[in-house]
């Protein structure tokens, strides 16, 4: 009989082949087959409506199914008619269209790590791209992979908004952090040590403790900045960026300037990073920003931009590796440029290592500079890695400051009359001595005094000007006794207070330098 | 040629000053002063690579002792 209505789109109605034939009073079993032959298996018993002389049989009581076969509980007769209509029939679901199953036919947390398999590859980050999705966190037991991504693409951002801003991954075992399309820091298989940086203590010129013009040659300018030159040569000399300046980004302070003296002259400056092990057997990225006052270059070979490692007391013989990329294809301009190289010191396996090892940064220009020439050097950078980063400072000034502490220091009291600089106490009638203290060093310093007429001691109402001032004993790496000797007029045993002289440059200098 | 005077204090060396300096060097492999000085005295090479023959350098001991 024909559905009345909408057919039924599914399903599989249909009517028993007669058996009745086979109906012999003996036989309950008998096969099941529609459409003249064909075997049908039905789901279950209830699926069938089977009639036996007009009456209705009741399933699994009056018969029982199984596979394609019905058993009857009392064998039909020969005399017995048969009808069946089987009601439904199990068939495969129809499989959906492509691209048909959407998000909400998916029950929340039914897709499981087994479905989503050990390898969940996240379509690459950038321009016109999906970025990566979140929920990495649920792939813990597995691997995700993310595209390699490009500074100016990154592989994984956290919104169209800011397509150039994210994480890359730029080499094997290296991850890169973007913004605004420029690589600001990168994590390698050589991890930055304390997340340093920069491996330059004053990299930006910040810290000049011995004064802010020099002329005597081969002597420390600012901090950790070694002039090489020779009397006459000419001056070294701090100077001052305008402030908001762009042609040197992230507005620093100052900048190192070398003034040549007789023309035809090299300027070469030099640091030491405290650790002959910094860089060894892998890239790092030397940068700076350089100008002069005429266009000129740098040194080609192995006395022009190096890297040095010098093994210390004892050590094995230094190695040197030259910086070539746009130290060596880029003049000195007129104009501020920003200078790149990237070497690899050797590897320090073999190597004997001594007392005071460093890694040098050394500098020299082309001897063509004429007399008056200037030299600018501003932003100087040592970092891990073959790409050279944004310029980091190494932190406050007072953190820089204080790096610079374990190298040099100098007690300079100010310049009102009798400034104190430390107490001490009368040794005798004509010497007082005092403990100074100082910022932990690298090593046991040098103490330098300026002209022991440069301080006075004051006791109860005396006031002596010092004929000497003088380490006493040794230096221990966080202090030494000081004697500052007077003809006459001290009580022995009794406390006093050195002074500054007013009438002269008073200081100590201490120094643990590298070199 | 540099002079550096050795200052002796209770028998044992306190610094060593060069010559007409008020710079005072505690006896401390390490210190470069220190070990730039030995090197122009024995002979060997500077802290900044450069070598240098002995005898560049000589010491006169002091005896800073009180009495």
């Amino acid at each position: 009989m024909p559905y009345i209505g909408k057919s039924p789109v599914t399903g599989n109605y249909n009517s028993l082949d007669d058996i009745s034939g086979s109906f012999n009073s003996s036989t309950t079993t008998f096969n099941l087959l529609v459409n003249s032959g064909t075997a049908l298996t039905p789901v279950r018993a209830e699926a069938l409506i089977i009639s036996i002389n007009g009456v209705i049989q009741e399933p699994t009581t009056d018969f029982t199914v199984s596979a394609a076969t019905i058993t009857f509980t009392t064998a039909p007769a020969s005399t017995d008619t048969f009808f069946g209509v089987v009601l439904g029939q199990q068939l495969d679901v129809a499989v959906p269209s492509d691209g048909t199953v959407s998000t909400a036919k998916i029950a929340d947390g039914a897709v499981t790590m087994a479905k989503l398999g050990e390898t969940v590859t996240v379509a690459k980050g950038g321009t016109g791209a999906t970025t990566a999705a979140a929920g990495f966190t649920a792939l813990a037991s597995t691997q995700a992979t993310v595209g390699d991504g490009s500074a100016a693409a990154p592989a994984i951002t956290s919104s169209t908004a800011s397509a150039d801003s994210g994480i890359y991954f730029p080499a094997a075992d290296t991850i890169g952090m973007v913004s605004g399309g420029t690589e600001q820091f990168r994590f390698g298989s050589n991890p930055i040590p304390g997340s340093r940086k920069n491996l330059v203590t004053n990299g930006n010129f910040d810290i000049w403790q011995r004064g802010t013009s020099f002329s005597t040659g081969t002597e420390y300018t600012a901090d950790a900045w070694r002039w090489i030159g020779t009397a006459g040569s000419g001056a070294v000399s701090r100077q001052t960026f305008t402030v908001g300046q762009t042609d040197v980004p992230g507005n620093p302070t100052y900048y190192w300037r070398a003034t040549v003296g007789t023309g035809d002259v090299a300027v070469v400056l030099l640091t030491s990073i405290e650790g002959v092990g910094h860089g060894a057997g892998v890239p790092v990225t030397v940068s700076l920003w350089a100008k002069a006052s005429e266009t000129t270059g740098w040194l080609d070979g192995d006395s022009g931009p190096t890297l040095v490692q010098r093994y210390g007391t004892g050590g094995s013989t230094a190695t040197r590796v030259q910086l070539d990329g746009t130290f060596q294809s880029q003049s000195i301009t007129t104009s501020w440029q920003k200078f790149v190289a990237t070497a690899t010191p050797g590897s320090i396996s073999g190597k004997t290592v001594g007392a005071g090892n460093f890694l040098e940064l050394y500098l020299q220009t082309d001897a063509d500079l004429a007399s008056s020439a200037t030299l600018d050097i501003a932003q100087v950078q040592i970092e891990y890695g073959s790409v050279a980063t944004s310029f980091d400072a190494g932190g406050d000034i007072g953190t820089i400051l204080n790096k610079c502490y374990r190298y040099y220091e100098r007690l300079t009291p100010n310049t009102a009359t009798n400034q104190a600089i430390f107490q001490a106490y009368n040794v005798t009638s004509t010497v007082a001595s005092g403990i100074f203290n100082y910022t932990h060093k690298r090593v046991a310093p040098t103490l330098t005094f300026t002209a022991g007429a440069t301080f006075e001691v004051r006791h109860q109402t005396t006031t002596a000007v010092c004929t000497a001032a003088a380490l006493s004993g040794s230096s221990d790496e966080d202090r030494c006794l000081c004697n500052f000797t007077v003809s006459s007029g001290l009580t022995g045993g009794q406390g006093c207070v050195i002074r500054r002289n007013d009438t002269d440059t008073t200081y100590i200098e201490v120094s643990a330098e590298l070199q | 040629m540099m002079k550096y005077f050795k200052h002796m204090l209770d028998g044992v060396v306190a610094n060593y000053q060069p010559e007409g300096s008020n710079t005072f060097i505690p006896p401390v492999p390490g210190n470069t002063d220190y070990n730039n000085m030995i090197a122009e005295i024995e002979g060997g090479y500077l802290t900044n690579g450069d070598s240098v023959a002995a005898g560049t350098s000589t010491i006169e001991e002091v005896d800073d002792t009180p009495e």
